[in-house]
């Protein structure tokens, strides 16, 4: 027995999954504009009760404790609300500069390890590992191409003798590296289509209803397209 | 029909036909899965070998961070890692990097409170893993690098309730400090605050770190698994359905790569098919007039 709830959810999804994929047809349609306009003010909902429960929880809260730190970031949250009013909207400056001075500070001070340090001893491998065949050549690409890459990215010296072709070699290398980083991408979208139809599609009794609207919605489409009235009603 | 015009028609195929083309191979296997084989790759099974090597000592912290979009890439992984975590009896302390996370968790391990049951619930009840014991859930308290800092840091300075507002006192989680506390952390993330814990978590506490990626990040993040920062990756549907298949428990991954190995096949088929019909089109377009539309 399929519970009402499950089931009410089930067919939202469903008629708002097809409407976002009318949008296939070519031309704009009532159903995508619905669809859209409906998920934005979910997500709106959702973020505005989550992220003031987590304001709650981790600003209000603490006060209970004794602990009056959160206080100060309660009081630039505030400052924030000043962008609505214009004569002091300029004073909504001091959170923001605040804000991304910290998270700058923050991201910056282990960044230059992650990122750029250990990124660049990685690179640093011998080419050739004893009875490891397999890494031995991963090893050498890795260290051929970010050596033509970086010639690739020579921006104030002229590109002429040897440079030219290190730096043409290392063109190519990026294009491969772009094929593989598109086809990865596409690889993942397509696990989202997938996943996503076994969301619609499992277990069984689903299938009635996605069909169902399937044919609604790409009727009511054709239908409305034929009298002309599709984009319209479109935002 | 002329030379030229079947070259036009291969370079300029209406889109609609690949989609609904694409939307027939991936709706075909997801009704009725073909078994298609598939080979388990090194980083599946570094990742599978971290799950393993659990036991009732340790704590995981668990990072849901996929939202609803990534869940449908990842959920096969989601699924696989979380129920070899339950298998293990390590302890789990779960945190949402997104405002959805709360809805996807309760789709896998359901709310015992409310007696709705999750993908999960079996195994669950099965190895007697219970929330407050085994498991407590923060809610969501990874919104952006700072907390994600301040957590490492200490965590019961950002947190001290669940993320129903019940204390959290008395449970396990009051012998947990800071990130050093953890034996692994397991984040399935469309890129939320993984580097941020790879910053905070990682590098200022040596905590092993694996990651379920969407194939949009594998890019990104492959770097960091040469560097050790990241000790092995998921990656994307693929990277699932190999983990499903290793933990002995087929499940929506493999359902997945019959339509994967289709698609891809037809998607090859276009790029032939595109390239064929650019060249001849073109060649042929020399000797006549060619609009923009062709």
């Amino acid at each position: 027995m399929v519970e009402f709830y499950e089931f009410s959810y089930t067919l939202v999804a469903v008629l708002a999954s097809w409407s976002m994929y009318a949008t296939l047809y070519g031309k704009p349609s009532p159903f995508r504009s619905w669809a859209e306009s409906s998920f934005i003010g979910f997500t709106m909902g959702l973020n505005l009760v989550v992220t003031a429960n987590y304001v709650w929880r981790t600003g209000w809260e603490p006060f209970g404790r004794g602990n009056w730190m959160p206080a100060v970031g309660i009081l630039l949250g505030l400052l924030m609300i000043l962008r609505l009013f214009p004569k002091y909207s300029y004073i909504s400056r001091v959170p923001i500069a605040i804000s991304l001075g910290t998270n700058l500070a923050i991201s910056l001070r282990t960044t230059i390890f992650t990122g750029f340090i250990s990124q660049i001893q990685a690179t640093i491998v011998p080419f050739w590992i004893p009875g490891n065949l397999y890494q031995s050549i991963l090893n050498t690409t890795i260290s051929i191409s970010v050596v033509l890459m970086l010639s690739f990215f020579l921006y104030s010296t002229e590109l002429k003798g040897p440079l030219r072709y290190t730096s043409k070699a290392g063109e190519y290398a990026l294009y491969i590296a772009l094929g593989a980083v598109f086809a990865q991408t596409f690889m993942g979208r397509l696990g989202l289509l997938s996943g996503y139809m076994q969301s619609i599609l499992d277990p069984a009794w689903k299938i009635p209803y996605t069909f169902g609207f399937l044919v609604i919605v790409f009727a009511g489409v054709v239908i409305l397209d034929k009298y002309g009235i599709l984009e319209k009603y479109s935002d | 029909m002329s030379q030229g015009n079947i070259f036009k028609t291969m370079a300029t195929l209406d889109r609609r036909i690949i989609y609904l083309l694409i939307f027939l191979l991936v709706l075909a296997p997801t009704l009725r899965p073909l078994g298609l084989p598939i080979t388990v790759t090194q980083p599946t099974v570094t990742y599978y070998s971290y799950l393993q090597d659990l036991d009732e000592s340790d704590v995981v912290w668990a990072a849901w961070e996929t939202g609803f979009s990534a869940w449908n890439e990842l959920k096969a992984g989601i699924i696989a890692t979380y129920r070899e975590v339950i298998k293990s009896g390590a302890k789990m302390v779960v945190a949402f990097g997104t405002t959805e996370d709360i809805a996807v968790f309760r789709l896998v391990f359901g709310d015992p409170d409310e007696g709705v049951r999750g993908i999960l619930t079996p195994e669950l009840e099965q190895y007697d893993y219970q929330y407050g014991r085994d498991y407590v859930v923060l809610g969501y308290v990874l919104p952006n690098e700072a907390s994600t800092s301040a957590l490492a840091v200490d965590l019961h300075s950002v947190v001290t309730n669940d993320y129903k507002g019940r204390p959290l006192a008395g449970t396990f989680y009051d012998d947990l400090v800071n990130a050093g506390s953890f034996s692994l952390i397991i984040d399935f993330s469309p890129g939320m605050q993984t580097n941020a814990m790879i910053r905070h978590w990682v590098m200022d506490y040596g905590t092993p770190m694996i990651e379920g990626a969407i194939g949009v990040n594998i890019p990104s993040l492959a770097p960091y698994i040469d560097t050790g920062h990241l000790k092995a990756m998921l990656q994307s549907t693929r990277g699932c359905a190999e983990l499903e298949y290793l933990a002995g428990v087929p499940g929506p991954g493999l359902t997945s790569m019959d339509a994967f190995t289709l698609v891809h096949y037809l998607v090859v088929l276009f790029i032939i098919m595109g390239n064929i019909g650019y060249f001849g089109w073109e060649k042929n377009a020399k000797q006549t007039t060619r609009t923009a539309v062709g």
